[in-house]
């Protein structure tokens, strides 16, 4: 599907779902974004995966609401003295709040984890970000691995001279640690006027005409506009309408 | 000589801390030819390059490319002419796919989209990369990386193309793959300027041979100044391989070296074929 339909209609998924107030319309955001994902090409395992982000964000909060909310202690735990309780009205602002941020990962999935970088990039670019903050995107996505390349060769040159490795609490390695990162700081510095150079010597500077996306397709529009139906649809169920 | 489509005059460039990497250099560069700019690390081939892109500009003397001189307002338009491969294509190759990093150029220079596409398209076809288009730099090998920075060079239709040590850390089918690329070009009148300094490759692929040391031209002339020691020893330089096995065979003087394979074979053909007598004796002495 078009990268500018998927981005539109992931965003009025996310929006709809956070905005959810009930377990059971949020179920229903979640089967639906799931079954999406499994067809689109997703494998359960990388689902789960994505999944267990939701829990260390979703999940702290979740806990902090489930025993500081107002309300009445239906679950005691530890001694008397600690006054430590599960609300019940907690427990379910709790459960609320794991839902949505589990259907809000879901639904921005079916965009993050079914375009490519390019794709999404063009999307973003689109639908009007700004091109200087696609562009940093795509530089970071590129020159990660590049970075990362480099550290791995500098360090091996130091584990090639005889350099062992104690832990972090190991004062030469910290030390050493700390080189490196200064040295790869210095490496990309220069890697950066090598590219701007490179840039430039492709006509950077150029007063460029930009490149105009071409139209979407009529089946991804349709296709777009039923994700974003259910996306309202969820959202006029929660509240009880038409009803 | 061919009327130069690069000229050179004086040339000097200091870098911000001081160092002086041109001393006066003066060149010039004929249409359609293949040069090898020669010389150590540090001579100043590769700032040269950047001044003949227009990427830096002279501090003193000046530069002329296709008949006009390089300033801050035609760098521009230089940059158009005149295509740089650069020595690490990671420096070059940027975008999150090869299609759009080979469209970086041609949009830059404002074309409309088919235009963009129908360039893109032939350049990967040029350096046989379409199978890349849709590939992501960073998962590309060295080599078809290079070939993706030379695409990139080449969607601009420049008429001059400067390469920048290009088969530097390439293994030797992706040496062979740049340099037929080069080849090509230059039949199809492409001039090629290489910045290397690897003297085997100059004495294989360059008809023109500039020699620098120091931040100066110190000789410039067919390859057969590969032949001349003192002048390499001046500029921290070997004479080619080939050339160092016939100069050792002492039989060989007082005749001209091969200086490459091709050159080596025809010798020795030459000199093992029947009925010739122009072999010599091992202990030095040419038959007659």
């Amino acid at each position: 599907m078009d990268a500018r339909v998927k981005l539109v209609a992931s965003l009025a998924l996310v929006v709809a779902v956070v905005t959810l107030r009930s377990p059971a319309a949020l179920a229903l955001a979640l089967a639906g974004t799931g079954a999406l994902l499994l067809a689109s090409g997703l494998g359960p395992g990388r689902l789960l995966r994505r999944t267990l982000v939701v829990f260390p964000f979703g999940g702290l909060a979740g806990l902090a609401l489930a025993f500081t909310t107002p309300g009445e202690p239906v679950l005691p735990l530890g001694p008397p003295a600690w006054g430590l309780a599960v609300i019940g009205a907690g427990a379910r602002a709790a459960l609320l709040v794991v839902l949505r941020v589990w259907a809000a990962v879901w639904a921005a999935g079916l965009f993050t984890a079914t375009t490519r970088l390019d794709e999404a990039l063009r999307g973003l670019r689109a639908i009007g970000m700004p091109a200087l903050m696609t562009t940093l995107a795509a530089l970071t996505v590129r020159y990660v691995p590049v970075a990362s390349g480099e550290f791995q060769r500098m360090w091996r040159g130091r584990l090639a001279r005889g350099f062992v490795p104690r832990g972090i609490l190991h004062q030469p390695a910290r030390s050493g640690l700390g080189a490196l990162f200064g040295m790869l700081f210095l490496r990309s510095l220069d890697r950066s006027e090598r590219l701007y150079r490179a840039m430039l010597a492709r006509g950077l500077g150029h007063p460029a005409r930009p490149v105009r996306a071409g139209p979407v397709a009529l089946t991804h529009a349709l296709a777009g506009a039923a994700l974003v139906s259910f996306a309202l649809g969820l959202f006029l169920w929660d509240r009880g309408w038409p009803w | 000589m061919v009327k130069p489509v690069i000229e050179v005059d004086g040339l000097g460039y200091a870098y911000p801390d001081g160092t002086w990497a041109l001393r006066g250099l003066s060149l010039a560069v004929a249409a359609g030819s293949r040069l090898a700019l020669l010389g150590p690390n540090g001579a100043g081939k590769s700032t040269l390059l950047l001044h003949l892109n227009g990427i830096l500009l002279p501090a003193s003397g000046r530069v002329r490319v296709l008949g006009t001189g390089v300033d801050k307002d035609t760098c521009l338009e230089i940059r158009r002419r005149v295509g740089l491969v650069f020595q690490d294509p990671d420096d070059q190759v940027f975008a999150p796919t090869v299609w759009e990093d080979v469209a970086f150029g041609p949009t830059n220079l404002g074309l409309p989209v088919d235009e963009v596409a129908r360039r893109v398209e032939a350049a990967l076809e040029a350096v046989g990369a379409v199978d890349l288009a849709r590939r992501a730099p960073h998962r590309l090998s060295v080599g078809q990386k290079k070939r993706v920075a030379i695409a990139g060079v080449l969607a601009m239709r420049p008429d001059v193309i400067l390469l920048d040590e290009p088969t530097a850390s390439l293994d030797h089918a992706g040496s062979r793959a740049v340099l037929a690329i080069l080849d090509r070009l230059n039949r199809q009148g492409t001039t090629l300027v290489m910045a290397t300094h690897d003297v085997d490759l100059a004495a294989e692929w360059a008809d023109t041979v500039a020699v620098m040391a120091g931040g100066r031209l110190v000789a410039r002339g067919g390859p057969a100044l590969l032949r001349d020691e003192a002048l390499l020893a001046r500029a921290g330089l070997r004479p080619p391989r080939v050339a160092e096995v016939f100069r050792r065979a002492r039989g060989w003087r007082p005749r001209p070296c091969p200086m490459t394979v091709g050159q080596a074979v025809e010798a020795l053909e030459a000199l093992l074929a029947p009925g010739t007598a122009a072999g010599w004796n091992a202990g030095g002495k040419a038959s007659e």
